[in-house]
């Protein structure tokens, strides 16, 4: 069973995890505030909020993100950045935000936000997880797997020319 | 926010949701690949189509067809 906190640590690692936080958003173009939060949260690792303005938004990065970097099989933290980064693209890219369905539901949200992650990340390891992140949305909602895939390579190669 | 969700209920999910179909994206992936790349350096297109075959890759399972053995002719035993 999962711990429900995460265990102690000093304040020097605090800092490294901020760092390290920081400079992987940096490097996939993130701006805004990046922070580091040693806490389990329930969103997976990290969490993005749209400012008023781009250099208010903000990244949260939580020790969630940290614990499933480590295991090795699971999302790496650049993967889960990658993510994150991918909403803020979704939220600030001129050409993107132009041709994105208004009201969009949850699910396309999240699709969109892993493929676009997926297209940013350094690592082709973290952008196939990505796809597969995108994949596993669309057949939970309902969509047939030979269809997702089918959508997802639309979307990727769209993707791949506004961007 | 990438979900709680772990990689490895992902992989088992979609592997579940491929055995259900039977459908093999990957090779029309593959055709369409080796079109784009056919006497032209890698674009950006067939970069993002690897990716999702490569991606692919990990949870279809790709049935290798056997080739039969050839039967060895009889062969006469040699006088030891």
């Amino acid at each position: 069973m999962q711990e429900q906190s995460p265990k102690s640590i000093s304040a020097s690692e605090h800092q490294a995890r901020l760092e390290r936080a920081e400079t992987i958003a940096r490097r996939l173009g993130f701006v805004g505030r990046v922070e580091y939060r040693h806490a389990y949260s329930r969103f997976g690792g990290a969490q993005y909020g749209m400012a008023a303005t781009i250099e208010q938004d903000v990244l949260v990065v939580d020790a969630e993100a940290f614990r499933r970097d480590a295991t090795g099989d699971d999302f790496s933290l650049e993967a889960i950045i990658a993510h994150e980064r991918g909403h803020q693209l979704l939220c600030r890219h001129e050409r993107l935000r132009r041709n994105l369905p208004r009201g969009m539901s949850t699910v396309t949200e999240e699709v969109l936000a892993s493929l676009v992650g997926s297209l940013i990340a350094e690592n082709p390891r973290d952008g196939q997880i990505l796809i597969l992140k995108a994949l596993s949305e669309l057949v939970e909602s309902g969509m047939p797997l030979g269809e997702a895939s089918q959508r997802v390579e639309d979307v990727l190669t769209y993707l791949e020319a506004v961007l | 926010m990438i979900g709680a969700k772990k990689l490895s209920t992902i992989r088992k999910e979609l592997r579940a949701a491929f055995a259900r179909e039977k459908k093999n994206p990957i090779a029309s992936l593959d055709r369409k690949i080796r079109e784009l790349c056919k006497n032209k350096p890698a674009t950006k297109e067939s970069r993002s189509l690897l990716l999702l075959r490569d991606a692919l890759a990990q949870v279809v399972e790709v049935k290798v067809p056997r080739r039969r053995r050839r039967q060895p002719a009889n062969r006469a035993k040699k006088a030891l």
